[in-house]
């Protein structure tokens, strides 16, 4: 069975703290998004979708996954 | 592009940076947008919009670009409302249904995910924990976009939570510099001297911006669509 492998960062933390999961290559995408929350932030989520739907957002790069928190404009 | 209010002849103005002078007397490189954007602002449809809109009006400056300068399946498409941009959010389950009629803030992760869903276009976010002391390290990003892509930029932060349009960037001899499309003015349509005049399109130093805030950029991928 085939691995690919992420790094998983969590940028909003000026310590960069990170994550390295390697899954199948066979794995979906969301379910790995689903994990990565849960593993960087230590709660558990219902579904990847909830994922998307929270203040922080995950940027793809390259084989690297940076969780980035959301910008609220409005005020000046 | 125009359209009509009952109190305002809503013409608004295009490319509100035309003529602007550098900020400094020696230029090493200046990378602007290439084509024509609208200036959308608080209040510039007939909704007042001030306090919240501003992230939804930078938007629509970037969706001006792609309607007119875009590729086949954008171009002379149409700027969506304030409701519009609301609705294509719920839509795409990013916001729930009472988002809509809301006067809540967006951003420029919900900017990517509208341009995405009305033209087809996908953005890149850059995101820069460090604010504007560390937003020197991505300026050769930032010249490679004017210069790839030409279309114009939204960035927005935290703590500094005013929405910017970035028109082009710029390194002079002593400082390296965003051409900032500000959409907060509120009031009738101004010529392009007044709004030069007032500041509401200036250039700004990186070392202005706020250093405690981060900032994420939405870079629209336009280049070979």
């Amino acid at each position: 069975m085939s691995k690919v492998t992420f790094k998983i960062t969590l940028t909003s933390d000026p310590r960069l703290p990170y994550k390295v999961l390697s899954v199948p290559d066979s794995t979906p995408f969301t379910a790995v998004l689903k994990f990565a929350a849960e593993e960087v932030r230590g709660r558990s989520l219902v579904t990847a979708r909830a994922a998307f739907a929270l203040r922080n957002v995950f940027l793809k790069h390259g084989s690297e996954l940076r969780i980035i928190p959301r910008d609220r404009v409005g005020a000046w | 592009m125009t359209a009509r209010n009952g109190s305002w002849d809503l013409a608004l103005l295009r490319n509100a940076h035309f003529g602007l002078p550098d900020p400094e007397t020696t230029i090493v490189r200046r990378s602007l947008v290439s084509g024509e954007c609208l200036y959308f602002h608080y209040g510039c449809d007939g909704q007042d919009d001030r306090g919240w809109g501003c992230g939804y009006r930078t938007l629509q400056t970037l969706s001006s670009w792609l309607c007119v300068n875009g590729s086949q399946r954008s171009y002379q498409k149409l700027v969506p409302s304030l409701p519009e941009i609301q609705q294509a959010l719920v839509t795409m389950e990013d916001k729930p249904p009472s988002f809509i009629g809301s006067r809540e803030w967006i951003g420029t992760f919900e900017a990517a995910l509208v341009l995405d869903h009305l033209y087809d276009v996908p953005c890149r976010i850059l995101h820069v924990p460090g604010g504007g002391s560390e937003l020197h390290h991505h300026f050769e990003e930032l010249h490679h976009h004017f210069e790839t892509h030409g279309s114009p930029v939204m960035m927005g932060g935290d703590r500094d939570n005013s929405s910017k349009g970035i028109l082009g960037v710029c390194t002079g001899a002593q400082e390296i510099h965003m051409l900032v499309l500000d959409p907060h003015y509120y009031g009738p349509p101004l010529e392009r001297a007044a709004v030069q005049h007032s500041g509401w399109v200036s250039w700004r130093s990186v070392g202005s911006l706020d250093h405690c805030s981060f900032y994420n950029l939405c870079l629209p991928q336009t280049a070979g669509k």
